[in-house]
């Protein structure tokens, strides 16, 4: 089975709240800054209760900052 | 690199140079006759066991040594000694990879010695397989947090 890909868009929704430091989401969310980074990159899909966590931190539904793109074939 | 990255690498380094410090002296012994007696065994298994407190001591050295060292060069007055998920899934699959290595080597050992084959080259199968299973979780883990998962 093809693998598709978790986007996100973290970047965007840090900057919508106050140019949000990867720092300060880590610290909100209890995670290290490089996992933010590496989610925010598409290099990790973080777990459904951290996907619900960034989410929350933002205060928007969960589909506004996590998307699925099928794999083609 | 996060906290538990560098620490990895701490262990990779001190894997490298313990098991290649101990292969080499082992070799060295079989070859000047050391585990030749009756209590060969014994004179290996007092050799080998030594790699345990220089491993912890050692990892503990340098895992001071680097996190000073990062904490200098990153300016970070306020470091980040937390592990989250994504350390935990990376450790995860880090210990399946070991579980395999390591079960290759046991395995292999045990048909060893089911061939009739000596005692001491299957102790030193296992001993080394079981060193390479924990550089090849370190290696895993390390390709994880470069590349991504």
């Amino acid at each position: 089975m093809a693998k598709g890909q978790v986007t996100n868009t973290i970047r965007r929704l840090r900057f919508d709240n106050g140019e949000m430091t990867q720092k300060a989401l880590a610290e909100k969310v209890g995670v290290t800054r490089q996992t933010i980074i590496a989610i925010e990159a598409a290099k990790y899909a973080p777990s459904l209760e951290l996907a619900f966590e960034i989410a929350l931190a933002f205060e928007v539904p969960l589909t506004e900052v996590f998307s699925y793109e099928k794999a083609a074939g | 690199m996060n906290y538990e990255e560098r620490n990895t690498w701490v262990s990779l380094v001190t894997g490298i140079l313990v098991v290649g410090y101990f292969l080499g002296k082992v070799l060295a012994m079989n070859e000047n006759g050391e585990f030749a007696g009756v209590d060969g065994l014994t004179v290996w298994a007092r050799t080998v066991l030594w790699m345990i407190p220089v491993s912890i001591v050692l990892t503990i050295v340098l895992t001071i040594l680097v996190n000073i060292a990062a904490g200098i060069a990153e300016k970070d007055h306020d470091p980040d000694f937390t592990s989250d998920e994504r350390d935990k899934r990376f450790s995860g699959r880090g210990m399946i990879a070991a579980m395999v290595v390591s079960s290759i080597g046991l395995l292999a050992a045990l048909g060893h010695l089911a061939l009739g084959g000596d005692a001491f080259l299957a102790f030193n199968v296992i001993l080394f397989t079981f060193a390479a299973a924990s550089l090849s979780s370190d290696v895993l883990k390390l390709f994880f947090y470069r590349r991504g998962y």
